[in-house]
């Protein structure tokens, strides 16, 4: 555990550190959070010149997400998260362990389109590794907007949702062929006044109590 | 007369490096060497030039991390020492290099430099720079602009709140610093999402800068290109950098900080020294380090490195500027010939770039101003206040994403070395919220512990981590800062939440990581609008019990009788003072969140409509639904209980109960054995496994009749024990409304002698229609002015017509259609008779509604159907599947009419008081009272009154 502790503050990420020590993350994540918990029990120590408990920083949140980010005209990045309970339920609806399923990408391009999951006007598959929490997606097409399922296949071939992500769109890189010029006034602030120090305490009462700090 | 203008903007920033528990972190020389090589040359030039007249205009964005650390005394009283050092050390070298002609002026040249910057530090600036920035601002010549609070990539952060905080906490520290509001801002990293532009109008800011590929990409394309602003929906304008003057000085080929000439970076005495000989002036850990002290000049590739000279390289910076000056001339006049008004080059750059890695950067900006003013008149100097009150009219553009970085947009902050920071920063961002909520007006230490938790989430959003991973030099400085500003706030978020706060350590953190002293956490707070939308829940009332209800279906959906049941139990307990939330299935056109009735329905889209099966689709809805309901109970709980309906929410049931410990009752409404007489698929099969594990998961299990009662005991092996059963109701007024007289109503369904023979329900086997329509001949044999009326769809349909065709063709039967709520209580009140066939009825609530209605019933003694119906007293139950049986009772009926009413006057009374809504409200909250014991009596935690200052009081 001091070898995972001291490995997390040089700022070895718990991938890293696994394949280091040699042993598989979900056991490292495991120890971690038992570390964490026996640690909680000792918060009424006095605080110690170490201020940071690193065993704090564990990848899981417990949440079921998705989240999709533009990272360039043609690429994104998405990221993801599924609870243990959310594990569950997939093996208990397709009867098999979760390690078995395939895991899949579905991109959708819903531009100029409300998404409400089979309108789109077109998609791609990626199939994703077992372990994998997150994901560069390449090659998708500027000026447009997508939204990215999580999921696996169904024995005949039918890709199923799990996770669904918020709704991205990636900027233009071309300059705008169409679009009409329209022109608009802006009444620009003249150089304000110069404030006296005190004038952002100022509550209308009296002064807050930041400013009576800096007396 | 000048014929356009350039806009010289410098971004000053550098990270918050602030270690008062240690001063051995050499990252705090980052500020240092910026100041002795950037700032205090930068305000030497500026000062020079205001003592010659020389009228200059410099925009530099001064962030708020640095404005915070040139005013922190302890960094002040560091940096003197560390010039003491640099004194120390060039005095040294002085001796060191005696007899070496070539080097020892130079060495001399850096002693004296040391000495008189620090007697400039300490003497004219008051150890503040801060203070001569804001001199050169007043006097007109430099129009200091403000950057975000700790330097966010403000496209990676995803929410308003945190934006906000970061826009908020920026104009207050620079306004606190300088005196004066900001009028500007630069954006980290040039770095531009689309809405940003509402947020910075808010703070008053009415411009930004950005690249010029995000100007040219803007839509419509700007009239101008990069040559003038453009202003954003929300009416902020936009100044593209200008690419020809970013690459004379940037590039590594072609720029001026290459020349020969200039003095060399990377040769700095602290690389090239003895390390015995240094010791005494570096760091403690004997790391070698730049010192400043350099001697050579850049020289020719491939030849040795030759001493420097200074007045070389000032005649350089003189000629490049010269050189700078000629372009912008011919650029201006070139562009001002196709332009219908003044052309704006805005030549945008690090700040730290001039000084620190081009020595004489600070010289040739000064030379820049100097023959600008002298020896030209092609262009002047402007900045973009000046030039919008020029040009107070531009065109206006949409902007999208955008960045200054490498390819233009987010690939350096978000790639292979750092992507993992986001899933942090943005679940901190939702707890910040979820905090701010939670604890509305916090006071003592839960607020300091609050604000500081805000300060950790900005910190370890600052772009320089990002940055830092991707370029890959320093990296695990800024993994560290990243790691402990996140394990900082998890363990704030975590003591807030379970109330113990550790005051010495948050003294120390607070210490440590001391940026906007006056930051103010309720800028994270949900905002009233969202309230507005039904987003944020209202105050749990004390003593109230908090209910999690699960139906699949719930009003407007309508398909069984399941959603009607779910509606009327839970505005009756809400009436009796449960909280009721209901999870239900999204309906195009409602709203996902609402509140009906004093009963919170949340609605939740599946993911796939099409090409998924139906138990995939019962999958994703549970998936969903357990996802949705565990961020309910996460953020709005806790709740005391779950209750679901029926077997199709099982499994988000189950999973709630098991993830939040809570108690489980299930209502089973009708079994899949039931419904089908036996399991005769794998369907079947597989629906009645989900239900056995319902009731299995289950901690009590309610019924509506006691023959559903002995059902479930006996397909789910259940204990008696562990069953209640609790009978459907039906509201009386709500069944006798009728707005047309009875004559009209009757008019429509038959002539005015025929006595209406009524069913309703749905068209499926087990209703028995097909026994209706069977004994039909035999009631028109009795009673010939009988009418049979139909209402209702289904699959049957098609084939119940059939079987009633020549009852149809003879005007004695007519199929109706389906009856809303209206035209069953007219069908109701004209009937004779309603009749309800049912060979399987786990409840019956259509024979209720027609007995509330005072209309004679007849039902087949089939399940509940006995239970409600005491044949003879008030009303027929008759052998279910069997026509002559059914046919005998209906002309009873039909003949006696004296009997007929007075048995649907008892029916009636029987309804009113046996089968209402508010016993069967009390009997349920009896159930919850048995699972979760009697309902607390106060707030779990305050926090819970966060939910309710949100929607406004």
């Amino acid at each position: 555990m001091t070898t995972i502790l001291a490995l997390l503050e040089a700022g070895k990420t718990q991938k890293d550190i696994a394949e280091q020590l040699g042993i598989p993350v979900g056991r490292l994540r495991y120890q971690l959070t038992n570390h964490r918990k026996s640690q909680a029990i000792r918060t009424l120590t006095p605080a110690p010149p170490e201020v940071d408990d690193y065993a704090l920083l564990d990848e899981r949140y417990e949440l079921d997400h998705l989240i999709a980010m533009p990272r360039d005209a043609e690429s994104l990045y998405v990221y993801w998260e599924l609870t243990p309970e959310l594990i569950r339920m997939v093996e208990s609806h397709f009867g098999c362990s979760w390690s078995v399923l395939p895991k899949r990408l579905r991109v959708y391009d819903v531009s100029f389109i409300h998404f409400k999951g089979d309108n789109f006007n077109r998609y791609w598959d990626f199939d994703v590794t077992q372990e994998a929490n997150n994901w560069f997606v390449n090659g998708v097409a500027p000026a447009c907007s997508y939204v990215i399922d999580y999921g696996t296949i169904a024995l005949d071939g039918r890709f199923i949702t799990l996770l669904r992500s918020n709704s991205v769109q990636t900027p233009p890189r071309e300059e705008q062929r169409e679009g009409e010029s329209r022109w608009v006034r802006m009444e620009v602030s003249q150089a304000a006044e110069p404030q006296a120090a005190w004038q952002p305490y100022f509550n209308g009462y009296s002064l807050s109590s930041a400013q009576a700090d800096l007396d | 007369m000048a014929k356009g203008y350039l806009s010289l903007v410098l971004h000053a920033h550098l990270p918050f490096v602030y270690h008062p528990e240690s001063d051995n972190y050499i990252e705090e020389r980052w500020l240092f060497e910026a100041m002795t090589e950037t700032y205090i040359p930068l305000l030497e030039a500026f000062d020079r030039l205001d003592r010659d007249g020389v009228d200059f205009r410099v925009t530099m964005s001064l962030t708020p991390t640095l404005l915070t650390m040139l005013a922190k005394p302890l960094l002040q009283e560091r940096y003197v020492q560390h010039l003491d050092n640099l004194i120390a050390l060039s005095a040294a070298e002085c001796e060191r290099v005696q007899g070496d002609e070539a080097i020892l002026p130079l060495a001399e040249r850096y002693a004296a430099q040391f000495v008189h910057m620090k007697q400039l530090f300490t003497q004219a600036y008051g150890c503040n720079l801060i203070r001569a920035f804001e001199r050169f601002q007043a006097a007109g010549y430099l129009e200091l602009i403000t950057c975000s609070a700790t330097h966010a990539f403000l496209p990676y952060v995803r929410t308003e709140q945190a934006l906000r905080a970061q826009i908020d906490n920026a104009v207050r520290i620079h306004t606190s610093s300088l005196g004066r509001a900001p009028r500007g801002i630069w954006l980290p990293e040039c770095g531009y999402v689309e809405g940003l532009d509402h947020i910075l109008k808010d703070y008053g800011l009415d411009f930004f800068m950005t690249d010029t590929h995000h100007v040219l990409h803007a839509r419509p394309k700007p009239e101008f290109g990069a040559y003038g602003p453009v202003v954003t929906p929300h009416g902020v304008a936009a100044f593209a950098r200008d690419q020809e003057t970013s690459r004379q000085v940037w590039s590594s080929l072609e720029g001026y900080p290459g020349d020969h000439d200039y003095r060399e970076y990377y040769r700095d005495i602290g690389y090239e020294l003895d390390e015995s000989y240094l010791k005494p002036f570096m760091h403690p850990s004997g790391v070698r380090l730049n010192t400043g002290i350099k001697y050579y000049r850049i020289t020719g590739e491939g030849q040795p490195k030759e001493p420097y000279n200074p007045e070389w390289a000032a005649e350089k910076a003189a000629r490049h500027a010269g050189h700078f000056m000629f372009n912008r001339e011919k650029q201006i006049e070139h562009l001002s010939a196709h332009m219908p008004r003044k052309p704006l080059v805005m030549a945008a750059y690090d700040a730290e770039l001039f000084g620190h890695w081009w020595h004489e950067g600070p010289m040739w900006i000064e030379y820049l101003c100097r023959k600008i003013h002298y020896d030209q008149s092609t262009f002047k100097m402007i900045t973009p206040v000046e030039y919008l009150a020029e040009y107070p009219e531009n065109p206006q553009a949409e902007l999208s994403f955008a960045s200054w970085g490498r390819a233009g947009f987010g690939e350096v902050w978000l790639g292979p070395s750092n992507e993992w920071i986001y899933r942090h920063l943005h679940r901190m961002e939702e707890q910040m919220i979820e905090l701010a909520d939670r604890f509305p007006d916090a006071t003592g230490l839960k607020r300091k512990a609050l604000n500081q938790a805000a300060r950790e989430l900005m910190l370890a959003q600052s772009s320089d981590w990002a940055f830092i991973m991707d370029a890959g030099t320093m990296v695990d400085y800024a993994l560290k800062r990243t790691k402990n500003h996140i394990v900082r706030f998890r363990r704030l978020y975590r003591d807030l939440l379970q109330g113990a706060a550790d005051e010495n350590w948050l003294r120390e953190v607070e210490a440590r990581d001391a940026i906007s002293p006056d930051l103010d956490y309720r800028i994270y707070r949900s905002k009233q609008p969202a309230a507005k939308e039904g987003t944020v829940l209202p105050r749990q009332l004390a003593g109230r019990r908090r209910v999690l209800m699960l139906s699949w279906e719930f009003p407007p959906m309508i398909v069984g009788g399941l959603s009607r049941h779910v509606f009327d139990l839970s505005r009756k307990l809400a009436e009796q003072q449960v909280e009721v939330h209901v999870v239900t299935s999204h309906v195009e056109g409602y709203p996902a969140y609402e509140v009906n009735l004093g009963v919170h329905v949340h609605r939740i889209a599946a993911y796939q409509r099409k090409n998924v099966s139906f138990m995939e689709w019962v999958f994703q809805l549970n998936l969903a639904m357990a996802s949705y309901a565990s961020d309910l109970i996460a953020n709005y709980g806790p709740f005391d209980l779950i209750h679901a309906h029926d077997w199709i929410v099982g499994e988000a049931a189950k999973t709630l109960k098991q993830r939040h410990g809570l108690p489980l009752v299930a209502t089973i409404h009708a079994t899949e054995h039931g419904r089908n007489h036996g399991l005769h698929n794998e369907l079947q099969h597989r629906i009645h496994a989900l239900e056995w594990q319902l009731t299995y998961e289950a901690w009590r299990v309610i019924v509506c009749s006691d023959y559903m009662r002995d059902e479930v005991i006996r397909l789910f092996q259940l204990p008696a024990d562990k069953v209640d059963m609790i009978p459907n109701g039906v509201e009386t007024a709500a069944v006798v409304r009728v707005e047309h007289n009875a004559a009209d109503i009757h008019a429509r369904y038959a002539l005015p002698h025929e006595r209406i023979v009524l069913f309703i329900g749905r068209l499926v086997r087990e209703k028995g229609v097909h026994v209706l329509i069977e004994s039909a001949e035999q009631v028109l044999a009795g009673c010939p002015n009988a009418k049979f009326v139909i209402a209702g769809q289904g699959p049957m349909q098609e084939q119940l017509r059939h079987l009633a065709d020549p009852l149809i063709a003879k005007g004695k039967l007519e199929f109706v259609g389906y009856a809303n709520d209206q035209m069953r209580n007219e069908l109701l009140r004209v009937a004779s008779a309603a009749v309800f066939p049912s060979l399987y009825e786990p409840f019956g609530i259509v024979a209720l509604e027609a007995m509330a209605s005072g209309t004679p019933v007849i039902v087949s003694g089939t399940g509940g159907f006995q239970e409600i119906i005491q044949h003879g007293v008030d009303g027929f139950t008759v052998l279910p599947g069997d026509a002559p049986s059914l046919a005998s009772h209906i002309v009873k009926m039909l003949e006696f009419e004296d009997m007929a009413k007075a048995m649907a006057r008892k029916a009636s009374h029987k309804v009113a008081t046996r089968y209402n809504w508010d016993r069967i409200g009390t009997l349920t909250t009896d159930v919850y009272d048995r699972v979760a014991g009697p309902p607390a009596d106060a707030l779990p935690f305050d926090g819970l009154a966060a939910a309710a200052t949100g929607t406004g009081q």
